[in-house]
């Protein structure tokens, strides 16, 4: 009697228990197929419009030959100085909040603050330096997009940098103090030390995030055809090239957004997977 | 355990007599005058706690979880300081002067004030490094004078043989109770002359732990030492004095001797015999 009763609840247990394992390996199958196809759509088109001209010369006219040379540096120009303003600011302000005014009303403002800031749209970001950069210089301007970049990098590099600094353990400020160790030398000796892969990896993670955006960029960076090395004029960036191209009527124009895409797809992997390799080593 | 094994196997000086006959009593280095604390919340954790710590002996803190043998440690270097709201009344004097007083500068005292805390907290950095990085803060020194200072740290801390031809790994890849050795080593590597051991072995295998001991009776000699301990066995076997401390009050201060083999009060006896804590 007993152990029928017993059966029965087993049985049913058994059943509940397939059910939702199907579900869950129908939804993770789902998830896969989608990233699947994206990506083998990008591999099949991107590839075979991928040649040395991409890497070599700069946007064409439909039917001349050309490539993303200008694109590609533009990106990378406006991602380096958007990091190199964000980052030190980040680290400096996530350090403020943990280190010294942890606790405090203000800290927990400009936490909060932040957390908001992190979650804006990015187009909001665009339209707010469009205001205060752009209007003023009367056009688009690399330093404009720099910027943008930069307010959107800025609070991710310092909630990483709070998070970071909130894993050192509390124990190792206590045992610097108690050497008699100044604030500062403690910071710089022992609590970055401990701090820094992770650090890094925010940081890392911040350029992968910032290198594919297109919102912030349509109206600060702006748009060119041309080689521009200089930070006045509008200077094109992959992403918001891939946009224009994209709505090309022109085949080859098409096909050279294709390739864009391949090329901005890959190296945020490769920036992801490197910034997965250093985490990982940390612990 | 009982009494009987317990005091057999401890080695102490102090014989009969409440804090010791005086041919064998140190210069006082620590005084505790009417010290309170209290917490942020409001919660008083030590209540007018007064005592003597002698010069290069080691005074054992037992009590209770909770009773505030730890805190009382802590603000014999003010570590306290760390954490704003937490306040202090009463005077220490470390040799005659009070380190509770504002302008005393936090960095000195806690040069002469050392410690090591209950988990083994090397610095991310190697083991030269966490030995020279705490030299390096007061003193200005060339690098073969440096050799010799990590080198006699690391020997008076009984670790150098086991570190010698890795000096230059990390701190990190040292076993539990090395990692504490070489964090008492870079303690009493600034010079100090007090030095506060917050459950040094707590954390540790048996084995560390006595080999931490051996240290500490090892390190007497030259520092006024300052122990908080669990464990009582282990309070018996390393200090000449001891401190029996409870819901904030210091209930007994007698030499180890005493408080283990007669205690006067009813709430030690009943400590130290395991009826409570």
């Amino acid at each position: 009697m007993e152990n029928t009763i017993r059966q029965n609840i087993m049985s049913r247990r058994y059943a509940r228990n397939r059910l939702m394992m199907t579900l869950s390996v129908i939804a993770a199958g789902l998830g896969m197929f989608f990233l699947a196809v994206i990506l083998g759509t990008l591999l099949y088109r991107g590839v075979s419009a991928l040649s040395l001209d991409v890497f070599t010369m700069t946007i064409p006219a439909e039917g001349s030959r050309g490539g993303l040379l200008n694109a590609i540096y533009g990106t990378v120009m406006v991602t380096f100085f958007a990091i190199l303003i964000a980052a030190p600011i980040g680290i400096l302000a996530g350090t403020f909040l943990v280190e010294y005014a942890n606790g405090s009303k203000l800290a927990e403002v400009a936490k909060f603050i932040n957390d908001i800031l992190l979650s804006a749209p990015s187009i909001i970001i665009g339209v707010f330096v469009y205001g205060a950069i752009v209007v003023p210089m009367r056009g688009n301007s690399a330093i404009a997009g720099i910027a943008a970049l930069a307010l959107i990098a800025l609070p991710v590099v310092n909630r990483t940098t709070q998070d970071m600094l909130l894993l050192v353990p509390n124990a190792l400020r206590e045992a610097t103090a108690a050497l008699g160790a100044p604030r500062w030398k403690a910071m710089t000796h022992v609590i970055y030390r401990s701090a820094w892969t992770g650090i890094l990896t925010g940081i890392l993670l911040a350029v992968a995030r910032i290198s594919g955006e297109t919102a912030p960029l349509l109206f600060t960076a702006g748009y060119s055809k041309f080689m521009n090395a200089g930070f006045t004029g509008p200077i094109a960036t992959l992403p918001v090239a891939i946009n224009t191209l994209a709505a090309d009527p022109g085949e080859d124009l098409k096909q050279l957004a294709w390739a864009g895409a391949l090329i901005i797809t890959v190296a945020i992997l490769a920036i992801n997977i490197l910034a997965r390799l250093m985490g990982g080593r940390r612990q | 355990m009982n009494m009987t094994d317990m005091n057999s196997q401890s080695v102490i000086q102090n014989r009969g007599g409440s804090f010791g006959p005086a041919d064998l009593e140190m210069p006082v280095k620590v005084e505790v005058k009417n010290l309170d604390f209290t917490y942020q919340n409001g919660h008083r954790v030590l209540k007018n706690v007064n005592m003597k710590i002698r010069d290069k002996t080691v005074t054992a803190f037992i009590g209770p979880s909770g009773c505030g043998k730890s805190t009382l440690l802590r603000t014999f270097n003010r570590m306290y300081d760390l954490y704003p709201g937490q306040k202090v009344e009463g005077e220490i004097l470390l040799d005659g002067k009070n380190i509770l007083a504002k302008d005393v500068d936090l960095n000195n005292l806690r040069a002469k004030v050392g410690m090591v805390f209950q988990k083994p907290t090397p610095f991310p950095m190697s083991i030269y490094e966490n030995i020279a990085f705490g030299i390096r803060l007061y003193e200005k020194i060339s690098k073969s004078e440096m050799n010799d200072r990590v080198e006699a740290a690391l020997t008076e801390a009984a670790l150098w043989n086991e570190v010698k031809d890795k000096i230059n790994q990390s701190g990190l890849g040292l076993s539990g109770g090395q990692q504490q050795r070489l964090c008492i080593a870079r303690a009493i590597a600034v010079k100090p002359s007090v030095l506060l051991l917050d459950e040094p072995a707590s954390a540790l295998d048996p084995i560390s732990t006595a080999k931490i001991e051996e240290l500490i009776e090892s390190l007497r000699s030259q520092y006024c030492i300052a122990i908080v301990t669990h464990n009582m066995q282990q309070a018996a076997r390393t200090s000449q004095y001891t401190a029996f401390m409870y819901l904030g009050e210091l209930v007994e201060f007698d030499s180890t001797d005493k408080l283990f083999s007669a205690p006067s009060q009813q709430r030690t006896s009943d400590y130290i015999t395991g009826r409570f804590g």
